[in-house]
């Protein structure tokens, strides 16, 4: 930590979540940047590196979260932002997704993933690990 | 009948051997009828009806001796005739013989001979009839089979499930049109053909553990592709008398409509669960965040923060109300309550209630009724004002401030036509064909501020139906939307 504040990037098509994640996140020294759909924030990260990516799971199709994390790990100019995947679904009937390996997690291109209701504590403690992890990256 | 004394005619223009006969076949029991000639013996035998024997004397005045017998015999075939003759005139009899006597007997003779040759033509005609009877009793039966046969092979034809039989040799040796429609590379090939000729493992298969298992018949059900569809095949083997296995019939059902539909179900409880605990996780974050009291208290905040809660749960509420209609209309449960309803009033209604809302969001809300034709339909009260508030509330949702609502009431040839107008954000032609399924909802920036189901619509739809109805939509982005509900009059 250099003393600037982190900028995270929320993706949500739920409006109270953005929100949500707003007061909380900016309640904690974080700067946010919200969207409520994938075009938006793609189109944002054209020209702009957050620290963080924290995604919803299923926007404008099931499993949009993944596309997007996998999409935001192709990208060269956005290498080593770790991407959270923050759902409503987690393993509605038939729509099992939640990873249960980090190898299952891997395959899905995103560092971390939690379910909502979000309790603070957690989506804080699950932020910084994941913040403190890309901080190494960038040192090693 | 078999109880009634056999009956014989004695035709003899000799007084002396009629009574002679006479007396000879009384005493064994027998009736005995005796005519003097020819003509007479033929009323006598025609008014009997029952005679089995008759005697026929050749030489008999009026209608001769031949002549009777070829009359006798045309209107009965087992009738026994027995030509009495004199032994100059063998020739002769040998003659009536070829006409249909059953034999002759050589005057003069004695009452055990006479005896012995009725007693031979009764069994002879016993054993005809008897044999006749059970020609035309096998006749009849074999007849009876044939239709039964053709009767079950069209019965099995006509099925709409698939038919296979195999026996233990691993040949087909029935398959039904179904099958054949199924299976087409059995179609056309002669029977026996080899099991292998259907190309289908998943049901060569079934089939080879059904002729398998011999000592246990076993009833073997299984779901499997077949062509563009899902079948159940049900094989059991095909039993003896005695337990014996002679091959194995499977049934092939299309169950393709069936699997379609418990797919369609899951989906849409998949959908339930999620749009349910879409809003009840925001409501618990909120709750979470306000209750753990990071970020500092300001009232403010917190106070939208409960806003946002008490929207969300209404329109969980809303949702729950919602997909318990759906489920009542789609299991045939709703059960419409029809009485004349005076559509235009509620319309009129539905517009008067919205009044507050428009305002408060500064958008001009009205009515017109075009013409002044009365327009009742035979409708479910509510179910109408459901439709109708669905589409006000719709158009005061997707409309900016400052916008327009219209609603018009108008009659037309066959149907009330009711239309909901607004001057607001409009659909794109993707939007405007799904607006009307499960759980749809446009998703754009203005959209995501304004609460709702997506099933409105859905059972805006159903209700409609229901009443044998339409209801359209035109719309373009940023232009506006239009939904016409027509419901027919006069059912
Ligand atoms: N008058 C309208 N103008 C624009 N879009 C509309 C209108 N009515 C319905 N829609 C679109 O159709 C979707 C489905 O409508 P509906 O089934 O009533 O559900 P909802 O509860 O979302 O309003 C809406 O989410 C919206 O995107």
């Amino acid at each position: 930590m250099d003393g600037q504040p982190r900028t995270v990037l929320v993706v949500d098509d739920d409006p109270d979540f953005l929100f949500l994640l707003r007061e909380l996140l900016e309640g904690h020294g974080f700067r946010t940047v919200v969207f409520e759909s994938r075009a938006a924030a793609t189109a944002w990260l054209a020209d702009h590196r957050p620290d963080l990516v924290v995604s919803d799971l299923m926007m404008d199709a099931l499993d949009a979260g993944f596309s997007f994390a996998r999409w935001v790990k192709e990208q060269p100019s956005l290498a080593g932002v770790p991407v959270l995947i923050v759902t409503a679904v987690g393993s509605a009937l038939g729509l099992d997704f939640a990873p249960r390996t980090p190898a299952e997690l891997e395959a899905l291109h995103a560092d971390g993933y939690l379910e909502k209701p979000v309790s603070p504590t957690a989506l804080l403690e699950r932020i910084h690990a994941l913040l403190g992890t890309a901080g190494e990256e960038r040192l090693s | 009948m078999s109880d009634a004394p056999v009956r014989i005619l004695v035709a003899d223009d000799e007084p002396g051997m009629r009574e002679g006969c006479r007396k000879i076949l009384v005493a064994e029991g027998y009736a005995v009828e005796t005519a003097a000639d020819g003509v007479e013996a033929l009323e006598v035998f025609e008014r009997h009806g029952d005679i089995s024997v008759v005697l026929v004397d050749l030489k008999m005045p009026r209608l001769g001796g031949m002549e009777l017998i070829e009359a006798v015999r045309q209107r009965d075939p087992d009738v026994v005739l027995l030509v009495i003759t004199a032994y100059a005139a063998i020739n002769t009899a040998v003659e009536a013989t070829k006409r249909g006597a059953f034999g002759y007997i050589p005057k003069p003779f004695l009452p055990d001979e006479l005896l012995l040759r009725v007693r031979n033509g009764l069994e002879m005609r016993a054993l005809t009839i008897e044999a006749r009877r059970l020609r035309e009793e096998r006749e009849r039966r074999l007849l009876e089979v044939a239709a039964e046969r053709t009767q079950s092979r069209t019965i099995i034809d006509c099925m709409t499930d698939g038919v296979l039989v195999v026996n233990r040799d691993r040949q087909i040796v029935l398959r039904n049109a179904a099958a054949r429609r199924l299976m087409p590379e059995i179609a056309g090939i002669p029977l026996p053909a080899e099991l292998e000729t259907i190309e289908s493992a998943e049901v060569r298969a079934i089939i080879d553990e059904t002729l398998a298992a011999r000592t246990e018949p076993q009833i073997a059900i299984r779901e499997i592709p077949l062509g563009s569809g899902t079948y159940m095949v049900n094989a059991s083997p095909v039993l003896g008398s005695s337990g014996e296995s002679y091959g194995a019939v499977a049934v092939l059902r299309d169950i393709t409509a069936l699997t379609k539909l418990a797919a369609a179900k899951s989906m849409f409880v998949s959908m339930v669960a999620h749009e349910v605990k879409s809003p009840l996780a925001a409501i618990e974050s909120y709750l979470n965040l306000l209750l753990s009291g990071t970020g500092g208290h300001d009232p403010e905040r917190d106070r939208r923060m409960l806003e946002r809660c008490m929207v969300r749960a209404k329109t969980l509420r809303t949702m729950v109300s919602e997909l318990i209609s759906l489920v009542a209309v789609e299991t045939g449960k709703f059960s419409l309550k029809r009485s004349p309803l005076d559509v235009g009033a509620v319309v009129a209604e539905v517009v008067d209630a919205y009044k507050d809302r428009a305002a408060e969001k500064n958008i001009q809300l009205t009515l017109a009724t075009l013409g002044s034709a009365q327009t009742k339909v035979l409708a479910d009260r509510e179910a109408i004002r459901s439709v109708f508030n669905n589409l006000v509330d719709n158009a005061l949702k997707y409309t900016p401030a400052g916008g327009q609502v219209r609603v018009a009431v108008s009659l037309e040839q066959l149907s009330v036509c009711v239309s909901v107008r607004d001057t607001g954000i409009g659909m794109s032609p993707e939007e405007r064909s799904r607006v009307f399924d499960d759980f749809y909802r446009a998703k754009n920036e203005f959209t995501a501020n304004v609460p709702g189901t997506g099933l409105g619509l859905s059972l805006v739809k159903k209700f409609v139906e229901l009443h044998q109805g339409t209801v359209t939509v035109q719309s373009e982005p940023g232009q506006g939307s239009e939904f016409t509900v027509r419901l027919p009059v006069g059912e």
